[in-house]
């Protein structure tokens, strides 16, 4: 016999008991006595004791497990209850036969063990011994702390090719990846050291300078300007990604202002597992504009979740 | 009377015939009789034998409370007492004895009935060649019986003393009584389970993750350890199950669910992992499947009791340590209620 409780109880203990035996003698269908140790409570009443035949192992001990034929709820007559099986097929000595003891029986209020008997009415009977415990559980603990990751691609990002008054041309690229469980996800800024392209060797007066600040912008080629270009890509969580308008142009001749202070670039509504954010920069030049290889700007870039 | 009716049944297979009346007394008659055959011959059926003998005296057993003596060549002829078998329970068996016979010198082809009661013999029944107990007295020769290594009797009622006694027959007219008795007692059916965990001796139990980082397979601090111990002849089986079928929040609602898996490549997760398993004797303990993983393969926990451990015989101390594995990503919902109860049952397999 299996008890799925096996936890000293003075009250009612849930869980069922699974009933196996396999017949030493083949004989026609015979009633089944479970005389319970003494301690257990067995509850009174004609069928009193109920059981069922569904949700059966598969297998038991390796033997396949086939359902008790016609056998009924048992009556007690203390610490005794048969379980009537009237009419049920014969039994066969190479198979396993089990059912489930749902209610009426109550383990002893006192861990230790215990010896019940099985048999069926011929005198085919065996000894079982039983244990209950005091507690035979564990609580299982952990937590998840909040998490937000921000991972740059790298440090640098130049221009594909030399400013060029007839073209607007573009960085390459750099990105931003971040991961978090904020369920109200995440927020991106960027902020510029120089608010332009600036030149050791030329001096400020050949800056090139960005756009303004508060819209998106158009650059054109042959008029200075200096500009950020924002995309974004999400993998996957409960997030949606929102690059902020004034970055989110066509990404080839729009974009927005390099600020001196923190400028939302992105956000996201939910939860990240790898979202990418893009920063790459546009410039364009007038044919005066001072010739150095020393063009340079730096962008800080940061991010947090919304927890 | 006994020994004097098998007397005359002697003389009446003497052969030769005498034509007189009868001798008869109140309870008995002989039909034939001679005289002169001289020496003895031996009358044989299909059925039956009877060996006649002449001249013998009538002998009765002179009977001691130690030893009987029997005079005349039947017991003469008659096998050797076998001296009182060995008789034990070497392994706390429930349901079945140990023993061995001792053949008191009898030849090699003597056969041996083995006499046992549970009564005292007020009752008594024999062993049967398959070594169940029946009514009718079984001969084999002490190899059948099992030899130096002897047999089981099984098929015995648990807690209960046992006695045995043997008796022997070498070829025709030659059984042997009884020999001494030995005894041997069955055991009681035993089952013993004991959960702990590797720093927890008694209830409650708990063992805390602590805190999960995404994209780490994490081991719990401590083990779950199973103790058990069965006399049951195909040992005991160990169960396990638990309440939420994973790391389950209340707060976000989320669970971080147990499958069989490996957490190293999967990217969230909750299972048990066997790490240890022993017997003091008996058994083997051995684990199932998929709780036998190695590496960061898991076996998954849910509703449903899953076989954990099991023996296949009788187990003395066996041992399982379980360790809980998780992972969880960082899409995971942050949380401090991440919970689970895991279940242990076992049984012994009587």
């Amino acid at each position: 016999m299996e008890f799925t409780n096996m936890v000293a109880s003075g009250t009612a203990a849930s869980g069922n008991i699974l009933v196996i035996a396999q017949p030493a003698t083949s004989t026609t269908a015979q009633n089944v006595v479970i005389t319970f140790a003494s301690g257990y409570t067995v509850a009174t009443g004609a069928g009193a004791i109920t059981i069922s035949t569904s949700g059966l192992p598969s297998t038991y001990n390796g033997a396949s497990v086939v359902a008790w034929p016609s056998v009924a709820n048992g009556t007690a007559s203390g610490q005794v209850v048969t379980f009537s099986t009237s009419g049920g097929s014969a039994l066969s000595t190479s198979t396993v036969y089990g059912f489930w003891i749902t209610a009426g029986i109550t383990n002893p209020s006192s861990p230790g063990q215990y010896l019940n008997t099985v048999s069926v009415t011929t005198g085919d009977t065996t000894q079982i011994a039983t244990y209950v415990l005091s507690d035979n559980t564990i609580t299982i603990t952990a937590t998840v702390p909040p998490i937000f990751s921000l991972t740059m691609g790298g440090n640098t990002d130049a221009f594909t090719g030399n400013l060029s008054p007839t073209a607007i041309v573009l960085t390459t690229g750099q990105t931003a990846t971040i991961a978090t469980n904020a369920a109200q996800g995440w927020t991106a800024w960027m902020k510029s050291q120089n608010q332009a392209l600036k030149s050791a060797t030329t001096g400020s007066g050949n800056d090139i300078p960005s756009v303004s600040a508060g819209s998106l912008q158009t650059l054109s080629s042959g008029t200075p300007a200096y500009a950020l270009a924002v995309s974004s890509t999400h993998a996957s969580g409960t997030g949606t990604i929102t690059v902020s308008t004034a970055y989110s142009g066509n990404g080839t001749t729009q974009g927005g202002a390099l600020t001196a202070g923190f400028t939302q670039i992105a956000k996201s509504t939910g939860t990240a597992s790898a979202d990418v954010v893009t920063l790459k920069e546009l410039a364009a030049i007038s044919a005066t504009t001072g010739a150095a290889t020393d063009y340079t700007d730096m962008l800080t870039v940061i991010a947090a979740g919304n927890f | 009377m006994k020994k004097s009716l098998a007397t005359f049944l002697k003389l009446i297979g003497s052969g030769g015939l005498l034509l007189s009346a009868f001798p008869s007394s109140t309870n008995y008659q002989l039909p034939q009789y001679s005289f002169g055959a001289g020496g003895s011959a031996n009358s044989v059926s299909s059925h039956y034998a009877s060996q006649g003998i002449v001249g013998e005296t009538d002998g009765t057993q002179l009977n001691g409370s130690h030893y009987n003596l029997g005079a005349g060549l039947i017991f003469t002829e008659e096998a050797n007492v076998p001296p009182a078998p060995t008789f034990t329970n070497p392994s706390s068996y429930y349901n079945k004895l140990s023993y061995i016979v001792n053949t008191g010198g009898n030849a090699s082809d003597a056969v041996f009935a083995i006499a046992i009661s549970s009564d005292n013999f007020a009752t008594t029944n024999y062993v049967q060649a398959d070594g169940t107990v029946g009514a009718t007295a079984v001969y084999q020769t002490y190899a059948v019986w099992g030899g130096a290594s002897g047999g089981l009797v099984i098929g015995l009622t648990p807690g209960t003393t046992y006695k045995m006694k043997v008796k022997a027959i070498h070829g025709k007219y030659t059984a042997s009584g009884f020999g001494p008795v030995a005894s041997a007692a069955t055991s009681s059916p035993t089952f013993t389970l004991n959960i702990t965990t590797d720093n927890q001796p008694s209830p409650p139990f708990s063992i805390s993750f602590g805190q999960l980082t995404a994209n780490t397979v994490t081991d719990s601090p401590h083990k779950i350890l199973t103790d058990f111990s069965t006399n049951a002849n195909s040992g005991a089986t160990i169960f396990v199950s638990d309440q939420n079928a994973g790391l389950k929040s209340g707060l976000t609602s989320h669970t971080i669910s147990s499958a069989t898996a490996d957490l190293g490549s999967a990217p969230e997760g909750y299972g048990a992992q066997n790490t240890a398993v022993s017997q003091s004797s008996g058994g083997p303990a051995t684990v199932s499947s998929p709780y036998n993983g190695s590496s960061q393969n898991v076996g998954i926990l849910d509703g449903s009791f899953r076989q954990l451990y099991a023996s296949g015989g009788p187990i003395t101390g066996g041992h399982g340590e379980l360790l809980l594995k998780a992972k969880i990503t960082s899409l995971t919902p942050a949380s401090n209620d991440y919970s689970d109860v895991v279940t242990v049952i076992g049984s012994g397999n009587f």
